[in-house]
């Protein structure tokens, strides 16, 4: 795919619950193989967008494109396994029966071949978590299970993924780990990235394109104008 | 010790109490599972009170729904094991459907939604939803199998001959404790088996305790086939809950007659209620002092514990009145024998571990961070428990007080062995009527109880569902 072709085009997108206006004429588009941060404060519809644009919801009104293609409006969506995406949730929502090789192998069930397992292979070891394909959830780390969910939403090798505020409650050296983590990755595997948070220092360090999203609306963020929140210094 | 003939009823009652247990479970999973794939807010706003009234309808005694369905059945033709069958299933559906709506409660919407970006909804429910749910819908459906093990009164107004009816028989024929207790022990181990499963199994629920649903999303798309049995579970619903009333309501003919057998059997109605009162009031004084145990219990003695607790169900009703009379009847204690006290002891045996299990579920929904801050505030330790501990364990109090109650009027296998000469509870009349008396009067006294049980049963959700600990 061409490196700045249009991946995700969201075009005049609205949502209420129960009369109230959670996103209003939303817009905005995603090039292949950037990295966008969506900010905002608690409520301010963040976690509503990025379900939209997964496609576990549908719009009031407006579009969303994935490569061109209508994926979601108001009157049709398509199911969110069909959108390519990776996915990852605030809560790791790793399945409590399976084991972590079982979890990140879950997509996989219908395109089983080798290549695709090569793949699988190698974001095993670029998210260090050999030693435990074998273990249960319930044995993880926070830390563990974060990066067992990162590497499930890239094994299925996604064209755009999703990250929802994916390291709240970790601390900081961790969260530092973790985000020098997702970087790498998404630049070795080319992947498009949006990522969702509330934490200024977070945002800096994925990307300078950066987008708040507050009573609604969304409004670009110029990089010099971004308050800083905490004085920690990432490596 | 155990003949063929007796081999083979053995066989056969576990045959058919699996199958009561299996059909109950995949009823009350497809039409619970609904929740799922159709997940509408005015459809769940419809579908709500239907779950409710078919939960409730689990205070509802087996052989009210018998009595409802014989006729249908005799008119048929249709009679022996498969009758028997359909007519448990109608009676234990409720135990189906609420453990369904509490497995799949169990199941976090983060879960369901991760899977729903990596692969087909039909494979999320497969291999995510259903093995999360598991744990409650095997619960329910070993709680359908014991239940129907132990329950005679059904298959013995359809002809069929089950063991625990044989243990009852053979006590009669023999009036030796000793036959119907090695005749009981092939059922005791078996249902011990199970309760260890459930034992751990209870542990998974408990866990899951404090998880739900948080968010509305767009519902699981399943296959054409699976909405089709969906559909013909919810239907089913309707049909478990309208053919007692409607039936009764027909057999009753006029209001009257209700008045009339209520005034007829008032003697037998004072002697339920004292009965039922006392085992509960009990049965919840023991089970508090056991639940707070059991929780706080160490998880490697929990299981032990459970087991424990929960192996009185383990036991044929029959042989709780066999086992009570022979012990008592002994020289020395004959100061219980004959007494009020005798069907009080049997029903406690027999339901108290159910107020044990309501009682933990409700320590368990209670917010650890409340209790620890009146441990804080307190004027002192009666004041924290009279302001803020009872308030909060009182829901679980009073479910677990009806629970006993109704179950204790509905009881026959372990009430009919122990009862003091000349008294009889409600059950025991119309189970003797149903043998021997009047239609009308017995459908006079059906729907007393069914109103009896209905009403009983709409108290525990309100009381249980409004003040719901930490939620």
């Amino acid at each position: 795919m061409n490196q700045s072709s249009v991946l995700l085009k969201i075009n005049q997108l609205c949502k209420s619950y129960e009369n109230r206006k959670i996103l209003e004429n939303i817009a905005f588009e995603v090039k292949s193989g950037e990295s966008i941060v969506l900010m905002g404060p608690s409520g301010s519809g963040k976690t509503t967008l990025f379900r939209l644009i997964i496609g576990l919801e549908m719009p009031d009104d407006g579009e969303i494109y994935l490569e061109n293609r209508l994926v979601s409006s108001a009157k049709e969506s398509i199911p969110p396994f069909q959108r390519n995406l990776g996915v990852v949730f605030q809560n790791p929502a790793l399945w409590p029966h399976m084991n972590v090789l079982s979890n990140i192998l879950f997509a996989m069930q219908k395109k089983d071949t080798k290549h695709i397992h090569e793949f699988v292979d190698l974001v095993i070891d670029e998210m260090e978590i050999r030693p435990l394909l074998k273990a249960y959830p319930s044995r993880l780390s926070g830390g563990e299970a974060r990066r067992v969910s990162i590497a499930r939403a890239l094994a299925s090798r996604p064209r755009l993924m999703l990250m929802d505020e994916p390291l709240t409650n970790l601390d900081t050296a961790l969260k530092d780990r973790m985000l020098e983590m997702i970087k790498r990755v998404t630049r070795e595997f080319e992947t498009t990235l949006i990522y969702i948070t509330h934490d200024e220092t977070e945002s800096r360090y994925i990307s300078d394109k950066c987008y708040r999203l507050q009573n609604g609306t969304l409004t670009r963020i110029e990089v010099g104008n971004r308050h800083c929140l905490s004085s920690d210094k990432l490596p | 010790m155990i003949g063929t003939r007796q081999l083979i009823l053995f066989l056969r009652t576990l045959f058919y109490s699996a199958g009561t247990g299996a059909f109950v479970m995949i009823i009350g999973a497809l039409a619970a599972s609904v929740l799922w794939t159709f997940r509408h807010k005015t459809l769940a706003r419809l579908l709500k009170p239907l779950f409710i009234l078919s939960c409730v309808m689990i205070f509802v005694p087996p052989y009210v729904h018998a009595l409802a369905w014989a006729d249908l059945f005799y008119r048929y033709g249709i009679e022996g094991l498969g009758a028997s069958l359909w007519v448990m299933v109608m009676a234990l559906l409720p135990v189906g459907l609420g453990f369904s709506l509490l497995g799949f409660y169990l199941v976090e919407d983060a879960m369901v939604e991760a899977g729903r970006t990596l692969n087909r909804d039909s494979i999320v429910m497969k291999s995510i939803i259903l093995p999360i749910a598991m744990p409650a819908l095997l619960t329910g459906m070993i709680f359908s199998f014991l239940w129907t093990v132990h329950d005679f009164s059904v298959p013995s107004l359809f002809f069929v001959n089950i063991y625990s009816l044989e243990i009852f028989a053979k006590y009669s024929a023999t009036n030796n404790p000793f036959e119907p207790f090695m005749l009981s022990l092939p059922m005791i181990v078996v249902a011990t088996l199970i309760i260890i499963l459930i034992s751990s199994l209870s542990k998974k629920l408990m866990l899951g305790l404090r998880k739900g649903h948080t968010k509305e999303s767009l519902p699981l798309v399943m296959p054409l086939w699976f909405r089709c049995l969906q559909i013909i579970a919810i239907v089913i619903l309707p049909v478990q809950i309208s053919t007692p009333m409607i039936s009764l309501i027909m057999k009753v003919a006029k209001p009257s007659n209700i008045w009339i057998s209520i005034l007829q059997a008032r003697r037998e109605l004072g002697f339920t209620l004292l009965l039922s009162t006392l085992t509960a009031t009990l049965s919840v004084i023991f089970a508090l002092l056991l639940a707070k145990r059991v929780v706080e219990a160490e998880s490697r003695h929990k299981l032990l514990l459970w087991v424990c607790i929960l192996f009185p169900l383990a036991i044929p009703a029959p042989l709780v009145g066999i086992g009570l009379v022979t012990l008592f009847s002994q020289r020395g204690m004959g100061f219980i024998y004959g007494t009020l006290w005798m069907p009080v002891l049997a029903n406690m045996i027999r339901f108290a571990p159910l107020a044990v299990v309501t009682l933990s579920v409700q320590l368990k929904r209670m917010d650890q961070g409340l209790l620890d801050s009146a441990s804080v505030f307190q004027k002192n330790r009666i004041h924290g428990f009279i302001r803020v501990y009872l308030p909060m364990i009182l829901p679980g109090l009073i479910s677990a007080f009806l629970i006993v109650f109704i179950l204790t009027t509905g009881e026959l296998g372990a009430t009919l062995l122990v009862s003091p000469p000349g008294r009889s509870t409600l059950t025991m009349r119309i189970y003797n009527y149903m043998h021997y008396g009047s239609s009308q009067m017995i459908a006079g006294l059906c729907l007393t109880m069914l109103a009896l049980s209905l009403s009983t049963g709409l108290i525990v959700y309100r009381v249980f569902s409004k003040t719901g600990g930490d939620r």
